[in-house]
């Protein structure tokens, strides 16, 4: 009954209504999120506190001196009160966009994710350009040559790279590439005699505010192997994809009426059969964006690429709270919100699902 | 056989209708491809090495020397040693274990999961199901990696939580496909037939709708596997999964990068069998996925 009551307003207040009723369910899930990873962090082995209070001192402390530090420690952080008024406190400061700071070093997380969010930013947003190019093309010649011995060859490489654990073809091409042909480096994000001043720490933004052109280049040549790696697994989707639906649409009527148009092979394929694809490619993108942050948490330790998922991962061997609880609030952040962004991406690129 | 390629024959495909679906099972062998065959090949030889092949090495996988870092093929050492001096051989062998140990288990804590969530989803009321369904979607709120990541974080590193948080986050995959074959199944007649005859429900899922929705579901469960594999590796990779001194591709990975430029190989044989294994699992899963559930092929 509520159902049909639902669907009945949807209708009648048409894509304004989808569109909010999506932005709304964020916060919802936002909230959730947050409180899955509050709870996460509690359950943590081992107190950061006992880590520092029995890491800090020079030579062996005794039993009463750990203890002691142990909870004038635990008093600094707010591990004393109670869990709900921890949560309350956490829940807080989470409206105030205040993250705490870092266990060590005493950094603000709000500081470290903005630069950190990024690189990791735009390490994705590489990965997927990579992916996107190499699917278009490899699923179109793999459709065009279709049971020829290109398209099996096409396909059997595509269900190779969706495989490819990231870890693994991550280091076999660092010692392909920056150990034996040394012709990329293979660390970090810019090179560390580069003066690089960041402003945005979006490189692309900040050569552009800076007017510094020479930071590309170097740029580049870093993101180069971390974001194939990352790409390559999207990749082999995608040409699946673009192969399935190009067939599709090859046998069609219009195509065969743009063919007796007298339009030419190219311009069919741009016009009428890849316009056709840009839709489950889209669907690709947004269900495989959760893979790619995954993959990401990977690829950045193997290319110590300064990101989100090196924070976290950092962050977990250090026993470092508020750096686990950022990182892992702004990469279910970030997964949401393209989540969002693909939903209604289908909105503009398909109408029919405007009535729904 | 017919001479014909068996990647363009599809005749028994045609054949497969409803009724038709258990000859059809029948008749499409597994393994009929080369990459097929040879995937098969790699998977059980991987199988084979992690069960026997630690009795026939000798060596000591975890017994430190002071021949550090000797080379390939140096005496005694086929595969040379690792910084510690422990023989590379016997490390690369045992360390297929914990990787399949894990892939293994997790792909069964998922299956178990996912299956009895789907089964009783799509067989009970429509409240159940909604409950049911909203405990899995909130496993997918987040991307797999960071909620394996955060279970095994908040419990500790080690087989137990890795298997745990591998299982739960496939699990919703495994439950969405149980759910929707349950469903499917739950208003056929013979389902109606063992009511009436006053079988009780636990009974009826177990004895009569699960052995009709094995194919499809086992065909699953397979692909889960490499996936499985997949995110085992990556964690062990992290730092996360077994810890050392325990021999374990992933971990040697990470270790060995200290030693790119001086002892390439020590990164290279970990890697090189990790993404052997779970590259050839993959095509296994498709492989069996195309012999168990004819509708879901291309």
């Amino acid at each position: 009954m509520t159902k049909t009551a639902m669907t009945k307003t949807a209708e009648r207040l048409g894509t304004p209504w989808l569109v909010a009723r999506r932005l709304l369910a964020v916060p919802i899930v936002l909230f959730f999120l947050a409180s899955l990873v509050f709870i996460a962090m509690r359950m943590l082995p081992g107190s950061p506190a006992t880590a520092l209070a029995v890491g800090g001192g020079s030579g062996q402390a005794t039993a009463a001196e750990v203890r002691e530090n142990e909870a004038r420690i635990n008093e600094a952080l707010g591990l004393d009160k109670s869990l709900p008024e921890q949560y309350g406190g956490f829940l807080d400061d989470l409206v105030h966009l205040d993250l705490g700071s870092s266990f060590y070093g005493g950094n603000s997380i709000t500081g470290l994710l903005g630069s950190a969010l990024p690189a990791t930013i735009e390490l994705t947003v590489a990965a997927m350009l990579i992916a996107v190019l190499l699917g278009l093309g490899t699923g179109v010649l793999a459709a065009l040559r279709k049971d020829t011995w290109v398209d099996t060859l096409t396909r059997t490489v595509g269900t190779v790279s969706f495989s490819l654990p990231w870890f693994a073809f991550g280091v076999l091409a660092i010692v392909v590439f920056g150990v034996w042909l040394r012709w990329l480096p293979v660390l970090g994000r810019m090179p560390a005699q580069l003066d690089y001043h960041p402003l945005t720490n979006f490189v692309l933004l900040d050569a552009i505010l800076q007017n510094r052109p020479e930071l590309i280049w170097p740029w580049l040549q870093h993101l180069i192997l971390p974001a194939t790696t990352l790409a390559l697994s999207m990749a082999g989707f995608i040409t699946r994809i673009v192969r399935a639906s190009v067939l599709e649409v090859l046998g069609d009527d219009f195509v065969r009426t743009a063919r007796m148009k007298g339009l030419s092979g190219g311009q069919i394929l741009r016009r009428h059969v890849l316009r056709n694809s840009s839709l489950p490619i889209v669907t690709v993108l947004g269900l495989q964006f959760g893979s790619l942050l995954g993959g990401s948490v990977i690829t950045e330790q193997v290319f110590s690429y300064p990101g989100v998922g090196n924070m976290l991962v950092n962050g977990i061997l250090q026993r470092d709270y508020p750096v686990v609880q950022g990182a892992a609030l702004a990469i279910a952040l970030l997964f949401t919100l393209v989540n969002v962004a693909v939903d209604l991406l289908y909105l503009v690129l398909d109408p029919r699902l405007r009535k729904a | 056989m017919s001479p014909r390629s068996a990647a363009t024959d599809v005749s028994w495909r045609r054949r497969v209708s409803d009724a038709g679906l258990r000859a059809a099972y029948a008749r499409r062998p597994v393994a009929r491809t080369v990459p097929a065959a040879a995937s098969w090949a790699v998977v059980a030889c991987f199988v084979l090495v992690a069960a026997v092949g630690p009795l026939l090495v000798g060596a000591d996988p975890t017994r430190q020397t002071s021949d550090a870092l000797l080379p390939l093929g140096a005496a005694g050492h086929l595969l040379g040693t690792d910084d510690l001096g422990r023989d590379e051989l016997a490390r690369v062998v045992y360390g297929a274990r914990p990787l399949l140990l894990v892939a293994f288990l997790a792909t069964a804590v998922a299956a178990l999961l996912g299956v009895a969530v789907g089964l009783v989803a799509g067989f009970a009321g429509r409240r159940t199901e909604w409950l049911l369904m909203r405990l899995m979607d909130l496993a997918l709120a987040f991307p797999a990696m960071l909620l394996i990541i955060l279970v095994v974080a908040a419990w500790r590193p080690g087989v137990p939580s890795l298997v745990a948080g591998i299982g739960v986050s496939l699990a919703p995959g495994l439950a969405r496909l149980a759910r929707a074959l349950s469903a499917r199944e739950a208003g056929r007649d013979y389902v109606l037939a063992a009511r009436l005859g006053g079988t009780r429900a636990p009974r009826i899922l177990v004895q009569e709708l699960l052995p009709n929705i094995a194919g499809p579901l086992l065909a699953q469960v397979v692909m889960t596997l490499s996936v499985a594999a997949g995110f085992a590796a990556g964690l062990s990779y992290l730092g996360l999964g077994i810890q050392p001194p325990t021999p374990d591709w992933g971990y040697m990975v990470q270790a060995g990068q200290e030693f790119l430029y001086t002892a390439p190989r020590l990164v290279v044989l970990p890697a090189a069998a990790t993404l052997i294994f779970v590259v050839a699992c993959n095509f296994v899963g498709d492989d069996l996925r195309d012999a168990l559930d004819p509708r879901a092929a291309r």
